[in-house]
């Protein structure tokens, strides 16, 4: 029996060696990419806290300047406080390394 | 009265299984070099701290090193074990004590973490790889029977190596600082590694004396040249057997077997409750263990069938990891490690012997470095796939699971590979091309 599995090859390589190498890959690809999913989704939402901050301490000193001078400040038409960056901040996605990006690539279940 | 020609010596009469001969020596050295040389790596987590004090550096940088050294070890392996074969494995281990000083003593003046990359991650790895490869292949010229026993006794050293390595460089760190223990232990290993390499002689025949288990009625044994031609037609053929891939992919999955409860093994017994000390002594107990098997393991393939004792050993190790699903004491633990010890310690010790059986006496380091890249590998997914396995479902238990299916594949697909009755291709070395399969002659009992 072990010299007929022996014989049978996939691109002249045997079998139990190429299905080791799939399955190994594809645990691999899997889980890599679950892991890149998570730390971007992580960046993400920090990225979100922070800006969140930022438009709540920016609006915070906005009301006090515009009690102090009475004049009216204009917003952005994103609601945001004009210039602010973390408003940006918030609507971009986190950036992936290229590693993260790499296995994001590669599994198709992420 | 003259002595006779120490190239004619043989055993006159039949021994024991074990007499004196150089080619303990020789075990004595290799065991030696590679608990040295490749212990370090183990003991890394000691130095963990005093970097991150120096320089401010996070623990994921830090051991970022000890990753990149782990992969270069089993990228550089198949090289090595080329190497080794090429230029002989006294060059080798020169070649790789030089790499090995020069890593320590660079590694103990670093100022950026791209150093310790370098130094210690690189340097370091291939050296590893040097000392991991080529001298398990140069161990097997020096025996033409009992090498079961000699093997025992080198992979005893891989047990004996890291549980040694730890309380040797704490108490230099405390004594010297992480900076000088680095090069003090630089320095000392590599004065031992040289002394050693003038004791060792690459095959018997540079000592004038037949291989140990030699008998008088045994074919004299053909002087072994460093050939590279030689080489390079072994290699070609070896690449066309089965056994020389699948003994890769099985190394893997025993590796990935074993790497999954090394390394979570201890977060997991802190998730039960098991103060962080007493979680380290299960970690230790399972390597003390481990020891007892690294030495009978060889023994028995090579006495008792390398294929049924190697499955045996792969499915003990799966085997025993179903025990973590209701350990939760800290003596069921130990009870644990003891059990699965002796499974992952006979992990590695059968494949110098399937090498001998299914190679005979070529130069097998290409081979061996194969086996040891699938190993390399396999240790580094085993380690690293726990971490997103946790963050996904909160628990161990699928990691367990996987831990428990690679060592059980391993067990079914030794049991798959070509009886060891006969060598693979038994005439590599005549001139005509020799079939695949060719039935031979075993290479020793």
């Amino acid at each position: 029996m072990e010299s007929r599995l022996n014989d049978l090859r996939i691109f002249g390589l045997p079998v139990q060696f190429v299905v080791v190498v799939a399955l190994s890959l594809a645990l691999t690809i899997y889980f890599g990419a679950y892991a890149a999913d998570a730390r971007i989704n992580a960046r993400a939402a920090q990225n979100a806290a922070s800006a969140q901050q930022f438009e709540f301490s920016a609006s915070a000193s906005d009301a006090v300047s515009a009690r102090l001078s009475g004049g009216i400040r204009q917003r952005a038409p994103g609601g945001n406080a004009s210039g602010s960056l973390g408003g940006n901040a918030a609507a971009q996605p986190a950036e992936r390394q290229a590693w993260e990006y790499l296995f994001l690539i590669a599994c198709p279940l992420h | 009265m003259a002595l006779k020609p120490a190239s004619s010596r043989t055993i006159s009469r039949r021994r024991g299984p074990i007499y004196p001969h150089y080619a303990w020596v020789i075990v004595a050295v290799i065991a030696v070099m590679q608990m040295v040389g490749t212990s370090i790596r183990m003991a890394f987590g000691v130095f963990i701290e005093p970097l991150e004090q120096s320089f401010g550096w996070s623990q994921g940088a830090i051991t970022l090193a000890y990753a990149i050294s782990s992969v270069v070890t089993a990228l550089a392996s198949p090289f090595a074990g080329w190497f080794g074969d090429r230029f002989g494995a006294r060059i080798a281990m020169t070649a790789g004590t030089l790499m090995f000083l020069a890593g320590m003593t660079l590694t103990g003046v670093i100022t950026t973490i791209w150093e310790l990359y370098l130094y210690f991650g690189v340097l370091l790895g291939v050296a590893q790889a040097i000392f991991l490869v080529p001298l398990i292949p140069a161990a097997m010229h020096w025996f033409k029977r009992h090498l079961g026993i000699g093997m025992g006794v080198i992979m005893a050293s891989w047990g004996l190596g890291p549980a040694l390595a730890a309380p040797i460089v704490s108490l230099l760190i405390e004594r010297l600082g992480w900076q000088d223990a680095f090069i003090a232990l630089g320095v000392a290993s590599a004065l031992v590694m040289l002394a050693l390499i003038l004791l060792f002689k690459n095959t018997p025949d540079d000592k004038g004396v037949q291989p140990y288990g030699h008998r008088q009625s045994d074919p004299a044994t053909r002087r072994r040249v460093l050939d590279p031609d030689r080489t390079k037609r072994f290699n070609r053929y070896m690449r066309r057997t089965a056994a020389f891939w699948n003994m890769s992919s099985i190394h893997f999955l025993g590796c990935v077997g074993h790497a999954i409860i090394l390394v979570y093994i201890v977060p997991l017994a802190v998730k039960e409750g098991i103060s962080p000390v007493h979680a380290a002594g299960i970690l230790t107990a399972l390597s003390a263990v481990s020891i007892i098997s690294r030495v009978v393991v060889p023994i028995m393939s090579d006495s008792m069938g390398t294929r049924a004792v190697m499955a045996i050993f792969f499915t003990l190790q799966g085997v025993m990891v179903i025990m973590l699903f209701w350990t939760h004491d800290l003596w069921m633990f130990y009870l644990f490690a003891v059990l699965f010890g002796i499974g992952y310690g006979g992990e590695t010790g059968g494949f110098p012997i399937l090498n001998r059986r299914y190679y005979g006496h070529a130069p097998t380091g290409s081979p061996y470095g194969v086996q040891m890249l699938g190993a390399g590998l396999g240790m580094a997914l085993g380690g690293w796939l726990g971490g997103p396995i946790f963050d996904m479902f909160g628990s161990y238990d699928i990691a367990l699971w996987i831990s428990i299916a690679t060592s059980l594949l391993g067990g079914i697909s030794i049991l798959f590979l070509e009886p060891t009755n006969n060598l693979l291709i038994p005439d590599w070395e005549s001139d005509d091309p020799p079939p695949d399969r060719a039935p031979g002659s075993a290479p020793a009992d």
